[in-house]
């Protein structure tokens, strides 16, 4: 699945989230893909790496999505991860986008659902767009694939 | 499939180095992880079980170059080796962009290279992909071993497909054929999406 972001589509979706985190008294709100890739993250926690955070929550939902499998289920679409500090919320909205909330005790996962699914809907039909399109074939005045240099990561003498 | 992000001016690609357990694949990464500098990469998750065989991936995020001022970021995984963790294998590859199939250059493991092969090939068709449209390239490991099987051989058992593809000897552990072997795959990457994308 291509995934193609215009301009003002990520402004929309960043200003949706920054409305979940608003009313909803969430921490941090991230949209990936199934394969990783973050659409879009809004709020911070101090000293998380939040591509690790999307890529490991990639990882998880795609693990319970093989757990659902065993068991005979289709999906599970809800996963929940209580901790004595921050909680997370996944959801899986539209169809191969996961959403994934996190929170502290300062709110409740009653609230965090509730925006969550109002949130969902609200970005059902960018998303819809965003995952239709393609990409175009290359047109003149761009870099031309030759002219690719050979050495694009470079060794460096000792440990880094 | 890569991600490109007009906003952000951001394209996002993944690459997934591939191979049977114990091949390499990770030394690979940590390797990389410590030879590139800081500006270069951010932090290398490892999740792996106390055997140190990696239970579910590796990370590592990569940032390649500036091209018409989209920089260009590459998500680089490893996949657990060892034949149970198939789910785990199958789910790494989604949306790939780019493989290193990892092979261990032992004669005993021979057989382990072809069903890890096969097994990619298996799993990147139930994920609706095929290595007819995938750069990739192969790097026979741990060159340095004693009881090795020779370059020709395991280019007949692994790279006789129609497509002839770039292979590379390595010796993981000491860093040899490790940055030859991540430029090529990079560069067959960009190559193809400069072909491919609008940007």
């Amino acid at each position: 699945m291509d995934i193609i972001i215009y301009r003002e589509e990520q402004f929309q979706i960043d200003e949706i989230l920054k409305n979940f985190l608003k009313n909803s008294g969430s921490k941090t709100v991230l949209l990936i893909t199934p394969s990783g890739f973050t659409i879009s993250r809004q709020g911070n926690i101090p000293g998380v790496n939040i591509e690790s955070l999307a890529v490991l929550s990639a990882g998880t939902f795609a693990s319970t999505r093989e757990i659902a499998r065993l068991i005979g289920e289709e999906e599970f679409t809800v996963l929940f991860h209580q901790g004595k500090r921050y909680n997370i919320h996944f959801s899986l909205i539209v169809k191969d986008v996961i959403f994934v909330a996190i929170f502290e005790n300062t709110t409740t996962i009653g609230m965090v659902r509730l925006f969550a699914r109002e949130t969902a809907k609200s970005l059902e039909k960018i998303l819809f767009e965003i995952k239709r399109r393609k990409r175009i074939p290359m047109s003149g005045g761009a870099v031309e694939p030759e002219n690719v240099k050979r050495d694009i990561f470079k060794e460096e003498k000792g440990d880094k | 499939m890569p991600q490109i992000n007009f906003a952000e001016k951001e394209i996002t690609c993944k690459v997934v180095y591939y191979g049977p357990g114990f091949s390499g694949k990770t030394t690979n990464l940590q390797y990389i992880n410590r030879k590139l500098s800081p500006s270069k990469r951010s932090e290398l998750i490892s999740i792996a079980t106390e055997g140190d065989r990696t239970l579910f991936f590796d990370f590592l995020p990569l940032k390649a170059m500036v091209i018409n001022d989209f920089t260009i970021h590459f998500q680089v995984y490893t996949t657990p080796g060892q034949q149970y963790y198939n789910a785990t294998r199958k789910l790494v590859l989604q949306g790939v962009d780019g493989i290193v199939f990892v092979a261990d250059s032992q004669w005993s493991r021979q057989k382990d290279n072809i069903e890890s092969f096969q097994n990619m090939m298996d799993n990147l068709e139930e994920n609706e992909m095929s290595l007819l449209d995938i750069p990739y390239v192969l790097q026979y490991n741990k060159r340095d071993l004693s009881d090795i099987a020779g370059v020709n051989y395991m280019d007949f058992l692994l790279n006789r497909r129609p497509r002839r593809v770039p292979r590379f000897e390595s010796i993981a552990t000491e860093g040899k054929g490790v940055f030859d072997t991540l430029n090529e795959i990079s560069r067959l990457v960009i190559t193809k999406l400069l072909k491919e994308s609008v940007v």
